[in-house]
């Protein structure tokens, strides 16, 4: 399946989401929860075929990367509306997906067959995609920040809590997996790469928000603070994620792959 | 805290980056072990003088958090020497931090931090096994950072040697001789390089070495593959790595630890009851 159908997918993807989105905003949760996941299945069917069609696993370069992103974003956001039920959920994930899917269609970057011999590994396949999960839970706690700060009320803690849980988790295991693999492939479990740099920062924000929660203490002041750090945390994901690329010290990553005389900036994480 | 990470910053400033060296083994293990006996002892005999408690404290743990967050921000933001460069550092070791003494004191806080929390509470096993792998992963990184070494070595074809670099370009002569035999490049479909190995002898031993599949030499050495001659033709020399890093056995120990305690935090979730002193 060539990248030039991608986006009949997406439109058909995004379409069956907006209805999803529009019918829970309406409190029919039943049919939206059908069309939300009748969107993921015609999602996941274009990465099937792209998968099949590259021979390798579609998880290389930044266009790939978003196009995991995108479906887990909204594989998360089915999730936690199943879960806990808050309405405008889908819809606010719905438009972050939309801005990584019009990324790939308008900006499409590298999509080749080949696959270097640095991430010829089994560890290729898990750590990215275990981060890019990771990324979209963080990504939903993000939205439920942001509209706790907007409303200046503490309700959007206890589902950020369950959200940072399982985002830091499934955060961990993907650095931590990085590390093995960069043990089998450069020597040394960490480097204080740039990337790893940025991704050490995202995780300390996220340790600092499950502590302080631990900690117990509430008020007014401190749920703005809470719901603070989880929005420096998303910033630190984007910054792992795709802003490191941006600064000079990626140019020493290892984690940035140069192919030819054309320098061009493959995302691994 | 503050005058601790002064005392550190002034440190910095009179002697310059902290001395890794001077931490080889056995030194390094024997202030692990004084460090923990210390702690141990601290806690057991004045559980509530003030340093006892500042140690087990969460808030503590927040603190040690922010700043070693606030720290990789800089690291993060600031390029760094490349490792070996005898340069300027800048100032309070700025484009070296994580060799700086500010910066390993604040891992040798979170750890003496974590060693505390460990000691004093009743915890379960998901606790013990975050809290206990950081710190592991933490005193194999740092206390074994004296006991490591890279090297490279250009590898010849039929033509054995014992010459190799440190990643400052001091050379080095290895204990054993290094030789190559063959060499191997595999492409995919498109034309680019898929795979590449090098029979190589290490040692007397004939081995094979592939890319991201490093030969262990000993229990604390492993040989990479690193490189080839891709000038054309017949490869007719390949780079190898040689690392040396004893403590990556507590490293390991500590990141599947930790692995499985993240595992435990997706399957158990929050605990609403779990609340720090």
């Amino acid at each position: 399946m060539s990248w030039n159908v991608f986006w009949i997918f997406a439109l058909v993807s995004v379409l069956l989401w907006l209805a999803g989105s529009l019918c829970a905003l309406y409190g029919r949760k039943r049919l939206s929860e059908i069309l939300v996941f009748a969107g993921l299945l015609v999602f996941a069917a274009f990465i099937a075929g792209f998968w099949a069609s590259l021979g390798r696993p579609p998880l290389r370069t930044s266009g790939e990367t978003r196009l995991w992103y995108s479906f887990f974003m909204m594989l998360s956001a089915l999730l936690t509306y199943m879960r806990w039920g808050y309405r405008w959920i889908p819809a606010f994930s719905l438009v972050v997906a939309s801005v990584f899917i019009c990324l790939n269609i308008f900006k499409p970057e590298i999509h080749d067959e080949s696959l270097m011999p640095a991430l010829q590994s089994w560890w290729f396949v898990p750590h990215v995609t275990v981060y890019m999960f990771s990324y979209s839970v963080l990504g939903c706690a993000f939205i439920m920040a942001c509209a706790g700060l907007f409303r200046g009320s503490d309700i959007f803690l206890e589902p950020s809590d369950t959200l940072v849980y399982i985002g830091t988790a499934f955060l961990s295991l993907g650095m931590l997996s990085g590390a093995l693999w960069a043990k089998q492939a450069w020597g040394n479990y960490w480097n204080w790469d740039p990337k790893e740099t940025w991704a050490a920062v995202t995780w300390c924000i996220y340790l600092i928000y499950i502590h302080l929660r631990l900690s117990g203490k509430t008020g007014r002041r401190r749920t703005k603070w809470l719901y603070i750090v989880l929005i420096a945390g998303f910033a630190g994901l984007q910054m792992c994620w795709w802003g490191v690329n941006l600064l000079p010290s990626a140019r020493e990553s290892q984690h940035v792959y140069a192919v030819g005389n054309n320098v061009e900036y493959n995302q691994l994480k | 805290m503050a005058v601790y990470l002064i005392c550190a910053a002034a440190l910095q400033l009179a002697f310059g980056d902290f001395p890794v060296a001077a931490f080889a083994f056995p030194v390094n293990a024997a202030v692990l072990f004084a460090a923990a006996a210390g702690l141990w002892v601290l806690f057991r005999e004045k559980p509530s003088c003030a340093l006892s408690s500042w140690l087990i404290s969460g808030n503590t743990s927040i603190l040690l958090l922010s700043a070693l967050a606030v720290s990789c921000l800089v690291l993060g933001l600031v390029r760094q020497n490349p490792a070996g460069t005898e340069s300027s550092h800048g100032f309070l070791g700025m484009r070296n931090i994580v060799r700086t003494w500010w910066f390993i004191a604040i891992v040798i806080a979170l750890m003496a931090n974590l060693f505390m929390v460990i000691i004093s509470r009743k915890t379960d096993l998901r606790f013990l096994l975050n809290h206990a792998g950081v710190l592991l992963a933490l005193a194999g990184g740092f206390a074994g950072a004296s006991d490591s070494s890279v090297m490279r070595a250009a590898v010849y074809r039929d033509k054995p040697s014992r010459e190799a670099f440190r990643m400052d370009g001091t050379p080095e002569v290895l204990e054993y001789e290094l030789s190559m035999s063959a060499f191997t490049v595999e492409d995919d479909a498109s034309g680019g390089v898929r795979n590449y190995m090098a029979d190589v002898v290490v040692d007397d031993v004939e081995t094979r070495i592939r890319v991201n599949h490093p030969y262990g030499r000993t229990l604390s050495e492993d040989i990479y593959l690193v490189s080839y001659d891709r000038s054309g033709g017949e490869p007719q020399y390949c780079v190898l790595e040689i690392v040396r890093q004893p403590w990556k056995y507590v490293m390991w120990t500590g990141i599947v630890m930790m692995m499985a305690g993240a595992v435990l935090l997706f399957a158990r979730g929050v605990r609403k009851k779990e609340v720090m002193s």
